[in-house]
């Protein structure tokens, strides 16, 4: 399913550039391919930069003005990065995986979902701000995320040190 | 360290924005607001830390087993908290434990109060095995910031050597203890074997006078029986990992194997046994007798593994101030050069020594390819072998070479006093 939504994601990227057929468009084959490469090979690694990719085919949308298109490859795209886990689980019973994806799927359609609803309300709001009013913003913005990092890290144990305990060796 | 996906996707997120404020483009700064609300919903919905909201519960059936045979493992866990958690569980698998039924590990929603259990069924080898943790993966709605930690649910498993019932192996100590057992003491007394007669003495029974002999020499006789009596017996397994280079690894198992039914068989005997894991390290099991005891040398054996020191690197350093003067010594070894000069001063010092040599030969290792420069290999060895047997059958001491492809029995049972199987 991770692999649909990323190859749906491309696709839209290039319908919303009115299906380009230049061999430099061929380069938005890129992202949907790492994907395809993390899943068969089941490297976490190869999904992350296909979905940095997929963000950078929404951010040109984006930039070139198309911007519907670009929230709907964003949206693809965050679909696809969710359902990537899925493709470390062992394989095992259809049934359970088939709840387990689909409660994954309400969570996920929820979250990419209300997250559209207020970026097209965002886009719909005009307003300017002073320089001095958003580099303070950007400074609260940046000490509030040092701080939930430093309380992440805590409840995380991130400051443990030193060899974990594991079940013993046999004897 | 925070997991990936949430670092990614903040990372993403303020690339986004600072492309976004550095272009003064509106379309990149409304593109990060998905973005930024798909991580704070799944920063806001991760677990946390779950410890103590997780409890898990192992059940190992049955605990003691001897090795080949099934266990059946199953794992109980519970959700104590008060949210509904997407777990994913998985137990450990010991090298020495193979998977024949079932998986280690299980996946499911688990709500509050309810119980995910997980159940297979392993094959175990010697050992034993100390299960300490479950490790338990919990995702959020989300999959960002997923709790990851072992849920604590001990059990222990003992995987016994399987050894095989020895009929009879009629090899005596030198010395007997004053404990009625099965070794001929060659003293009279209570026993079956015929010993002699002697004058009869008051508080003799009746019923063990001679009356033909009495008839013939006019004063009264009593015959006298062999005294059967208990005996020590010293189990010398050898667990120098030099002993048993180039063999493959089932010869330290077979070698256990020997030692558990030897132990099992003198002290089914009566006879007094202790035990001595001699190479990596001195573990030694006083003597004792009875089924407590026979259990206490199975635990040591079946924890019994190859090491290397450099001070029991040599048979020399036997401690024989742990074995009672004229004990029978069982050593399980495969045997190195210069063992045999230790063997011989075992006997000389009134052991009666029986050396079991699990013959190398007798397992392949995997892998060997078959050649000229093999079976020239081969019959090298052989022949010094033979000469090192040779030697230490010359000492006095009994030896049995076994290919421990066949049962030990029918090669113990051959033995009698005083046999020499070469010489």
């Amino acid at each position: 399913m991770a692999l649909i939504f990323a190859w749906s994601a491309a696709f839209l990227a290039w319908a919303g550039n009115g299906f380009p057929a230049t061999i430099f468009w061929l380069s938005l084959l890129l992202p949907p391919l790492l994907c395809t490469l993390g899943y068969f090979l089941r490297r976490h690694a190869f999904w992350t930069l296909g979905f940095v990719g997929l963000v950078g085919l929404a951010m040109e949308l984006a930039l070139g003005g198309e911007l519907i298109f670009g929230l709907g490859t964003l949206a693809l795209a965050l679909f696809s990065w969710d359902f990537a886990e899925f493709s470390r689980y062992p394989s095992f019973e259809r049934k359970a995986l088939v709840r387990i994806k689909l409660r994954a799927l309400g969570w996920s359609a929820g979250a990419i979902g209300s997250g559209l609803v207020l970026a097209v309300a965002a886009s719909f709001l005009r307003f300017s701000l002073s320089f001095w009013v958003l580099l303070g913003g950007l400074v609260l913005l940046w000490l509030l995320i040092r701080l939930w990092l430093r309380e992440m890290q805590k409840l995380y144990g991130a400051e443990t040190k030193g060899k974990r305990s594991l079940s013993g060796p046999m004897e | 360290m925070i997991w990936s996906k949430a670092r990614v996707e903040f990372l993403v997120f303020l690339f986004l924005l600072g492309i976004g404020l550095a272009l003064r483009h509106p379309g990149v700064l409304i593109l990060a607001i998905p973005l930024a609300w798909h991580f704070a919903l799944g920063v806001a919905l991760a677990p946390g830390n779950l410890q103590g909201k997780l409890k898990c519960e192992r059940t190992v059936q049955p605990r003691r087993v001897q090795e080949g045979e099934e266990i059946r493992v199953s794992l109980a866990l519970r959700n104590e908290g008060r949210e509904a958690f997407e777990v994913f569980v998985a137990d450990k698998l010991f090298p020495g434990l193979t998977l024949a039924d079932g998986r280690a590990w299980e996946t499911g929603l688990l709500k509050p109060g309810a119980v995910l259990e997980l159940s297979y069924t392993v094959r175990a080898s010697r050992g034993i095995y100390r299960f300490s943790a479950a490790a338990v993966e919990v995702r959020g709605p989300l999959g960002l910031l997923p709790w990851r930690g072992e849920i604590p649910c001990p059990a222990k498993v003992l995987v016994l050597p399987r050894y095989e019932e020895l009929s009879r192996l009629e090899l005596p100590a030198r010395r007997t203890l004053p404990i009625p057992g099965t070794t001929r003491a060659r003293r009279g007394g209570l026993g079956l074997e015929f010993h002699g007669v002697r004058e009869f003495r008051p508080g003799d029974e009746t019923k063990r006078i001679a009356w033909k002999a009495f008839a013939r020499q006019g004063t009264p006789v009593v015959v006298e029986y062999e005294e059967e009596r208990a005996a020590d017996v010293a189990i010398v397994l050898d667990v120098r990992a030099k002993a048993y280079r180039g063999a493959a690894p089932e010869l330290f198992d077979h070698a256990v194997r020997a030692a558990a039914a030897l132990a099992h068989y003198h002290l089914r005997q009566g006879h007094r046994v202790g035990l001595l894991k001699y190479g990596a390290y001195l573990d030694w099991v006083f003597p004792g007798y009875g089924k407590r005891h026979r259990e206490r040398i199975l635990w040591e054996l079946a924890a019994a593994k190859l090491g290397e020191s450099e001070v029991f690197e040599e048979l020399a350093r036997l401690p024989t101030r742990l074995i009672p003067a004229g004990s029978l010594i069982l050593l399980i070894s495969p045997l190195v050069l210069g063992d045999e000069e230790v063997i011989g001063k075992l006997v000389a010092r009134g052991y009666r020594v029986f050396v079991v040599v699990p013959d190398p030969a007798s397992t392949m290792l995997p892998g060997m390819e078959e050649g000229p420069e093999v079976e020239l290999s081969r019959r090298i060895l052989g022949l010094e072998r033979w000469t090192l047997l040779r030697r230490i059958r010359r000492t006095g001491a009994t030896v049995v070479e076994w290919d421990v492809k066949r049962p030990l029995a029918p090669l113990v049972r051959k033995i009698r006093p005083g046999f020499r199987v070469w010489r």
